[in-house]
């Protein structure tokens, strides 16, 4: 009972800061438009205020910043949440979302697209579809390779995992090294950035977001099961074939929707769940919502840092997540290992 | 705005006493210096010449040395002339073996190139010229050393002055008045743009305009914000290699987040040829004339 108490109290402090972020977010940038009249314009789009401000400034509000923000959230809290689930999944700590290959097969439909300009036809989401693609594509493989009969043993899963993942960058490395003067389109990509997105990715992103979280918080009592080993799951009544089935398949979707948008932005995926599970104990029916939470708020300020760093330049956002949660992670792994 | 020829003479006159230095020998060799310091013995007749830049072939092929090519990089397909000579491989993955096998007397590069390879070129006992082209006088300096070597001297002499009259008439035709704000995008996704000590920014300023990323060094990605901040009044767009289906500047117009910038708005976006502007070869002062046209259209 204590610990529900202190987990609802956590998730609504985390839903204060995640807000508070984004507010940050939006009215911290290059053009220095005052909070009042940031707050006035996105005002403006459900009440009746008067325009006292530029179109442009405008433009830069709801159309750069606010949009830009969001996605940050969505793509934050998606890594996280599928990070959290897989580590439970495979009951190991090195667990993160594109541990089967997914980025490295997404990575690979991009660049095809990107060199070839095969796809460009469909206009702007020619790359995030065939990322999308072929990310699924790639877990696929994954899982048919790793497949006895009906069951799915872990250890053979991570194993092809590698193997699939490896060959689709070798793939990648290949269309770089053709690429010539296309080299740097391909770098951005594999860089990963929320830049320049806009609402169409957001709207392309929220109902997988929207959708995994709803389903692994549903199936947090069985990720709990889980836990102490799946033949454990088994006698308490979980049925942990099917179990791994709908995990993968949505852990998959919704990564694969996110990197689709984002490019590879390593890290967020691994420490967030990492750093929860150390702060607030392994009860996924806290832990999902607290990682996707604590995932959303990451990635908001680690864009917010991409842009206001080294303003007007844009900072990868990849370089910053690893830069700044590779210490601080070896920092919390220190501290325990001092207290245990 | 007269001063300017002049001054760009005696700049180069300075630069080339400083950086190049050319010396007969009786043994049918000169002692010759490159922009990096290598100094080297090389032919005083030369028969056979490899590049390993597309701006050393368009260079090579301008003053006149365009039957002495040997062997070129995959990318060198400027002048049709010299796409027909055969290829050692791409400009940084080409192979040290087939430019050895072709047995040049001369081969030309720039500081872009793989200095393991040129190193390695070298220890095969062959003369690898290396040049540094990052402005337009560079260029010239390279077509007069280029014609010195080759022996075409003449050539290069009527070539330099032809370019130089042309973009003298460029920059005094554009001078004057207050300079159009220009942004140059080399890609779109995310913005890639071209900012201080750049070809670009040399060209935009040349053709009367002002960068507004040349707070930015180098080429660098830029947010989507600090262009609607400084609205640029004029795009410059390099067209893709890859498709002609979307180019960068119709993706850049239907971006909703761009339409409130001038350029955009006013539909002031034009597309360069990538390898005119990218490539610091005799083409160039045709891209400064495009600039120029597009500044002040």
């Amino acid at each position: 009972m204590h610990t529900r108490l202190n987990g609802r109290l956590v998730i609504a402090t985390l839903c204060l800061v995640l807000a508070a972020a984004m507010l940050l977010g939006v009215v911290v940038g290059e053009s220095r438009i005052s909070f009042t009249r940031a707050m006035a314009i996105i005002g403006s789009t459900f009440l009746p205020i008067p325009a006292d401000w530029s179109q442009s400034e405008e433009s830069i509000i709801l159309l750069i910043r606010l949009p830009r923000v969001i996605l940050a959230a969505l793509v934050g809290a998606a890594l996280a949440v599928c990070g959290a689930v897989l580590q439970s999944l495979f009951r190991n700590p090195m667990a993160d979302p594109f541990l089967l290959g997914i980025s490295n097969g997404a990575a690979l439909g991009a660049s095809i697209v990107l060199v070839t300009g095969v796809g460009y036809g469909a206009g702007i989401l020619g790359v995030p579809v065939a990322a999308f693609a072929f990310g699924l594509g790639t877990i696929y493989i994954v899982y048919e390779l790793a497949r006895v009969g009906n069951r799915v043993p872990v250890t053979t899963l991570l194993l092809c995992g590698i193997a699939v993942a490896a060959f689709m960058s070798a793939g990648t490395s290949f269309l770089l090294f053709l690429s010539g003067e296309n080299l740097h389109q391909i770098v951005f990509w594999l860089l990963g950035g929320i830049s320049g997105r806009g609402w169409d990715y957001v709207l392309l992103l929220l109902p997988f977001v929207i959708g995994g979280s709803v389903l692994f918080f549903s199936i947090s009592r069985s990720l709990n099961a889980l836990m102490f080993g799946e033949e454990s799951a088994q006698y308490l009544g979980i049925e942990v074939e099917s179990l791994k089935k709908i995990i993968l398949v949505a852990v998959s979707l919704v990564t694969g929707a996110a990197v689709s948008v984002s490019g590879i932005i390593g890290f967020v995926g691994l420490i967030t769940p990492h750093m929860v599970r150390l702060w607030i104990g392994p009860d996924h029916r806290i832990l999902i919502p607290v990682s996707l939470l604590f995932g959303a708020i990451l990635l908001v300020m680690a864009d917010l840092a991409s842009r206001v760093l080294l303003a007007p330049n844009e900072l990868p956002i990849g370089i910053i997540t690893a830069l700044c949660g590779a210490p601080f992670f070896a920092y919390l792994l220190r501290r325990r290992g001092r207290e245990a | 705005m007269k001063s300017v020829p002049v001054l760009i003479c005696a700049s180069l006159l300075l630069i080339m006493a400083g950086c190049t230095t050319i010396g007969e020998h009786p043994a049918g060799t000169v002692t010759f210096t490159d922009d990096c310091g290598t100094t080297m013995e090389i032919a005083a007749h030369i028969e056979r010449v490899v590049s390993l830049a597309p701006s050393e072939t368009e260079i090579c092929c301008a003053v006149g040395g365009c039957p002495l090519l040997v062997g070129r990089t995959d990318y060198c397909t400027y002048p049709a002339e010299a796409a027909a000579v055969e290829t050692v491989g791409g400009p940084r993955t080409f192979s040290v073996e087939k430019v050895i096998g072709l047995e040049p007397d001369l081969v030309l590069a720039t500081t872009v190139t793989d200095s393991i390879r040129v190193q390695e070129i070298r220890a095969a006992g062959l003369q690898v010229v290396v040049f540094r082209l990052e402005t337009i006088e560079d260029i010239y300096r390279n077509m007069k050393v280029l014609g010195t070597l080759l022996g075409t001297s003449d050539d290069a002499l009527l070539l330099v002055r032809d370019l130089s009259a042309r973009e003298a008439e460029i920059e005094s035709a554009s001078c004057g008045g207050e300079p159009v704000r220009v942004l140059y995008v080399l890609w779109d996704e995310p913005l890639y743009v071209a900012g201080n000590n750049t070809f670009q920014n040399d060209l935009i300023v040349r053709a009367g305009g002002v960068n507004i990323m040349s707070d930015v060094e180098g080429y660098a990605t830029v947010s989507e914000e600090s262009v609607v901040n400084r609205a640029p009044q004029v795009i410059i767009a390099s067209r893709e290699h890859t498709s002609g289906l979307a180019r960068i500047s119709d993706r850049l117009l239907s971006r909703p987040a761009l339409a409130e910038v001038p350029a955009i708005k006013e539909n002031r976006i034009c597309e360069m040829e990538p390898d005119l502007v990218n490539r610091p070869g005799p083409r160039v002062i045709s891209a400064l004339e495009m600039f120029s046209r597009c500044i002040h259209a």
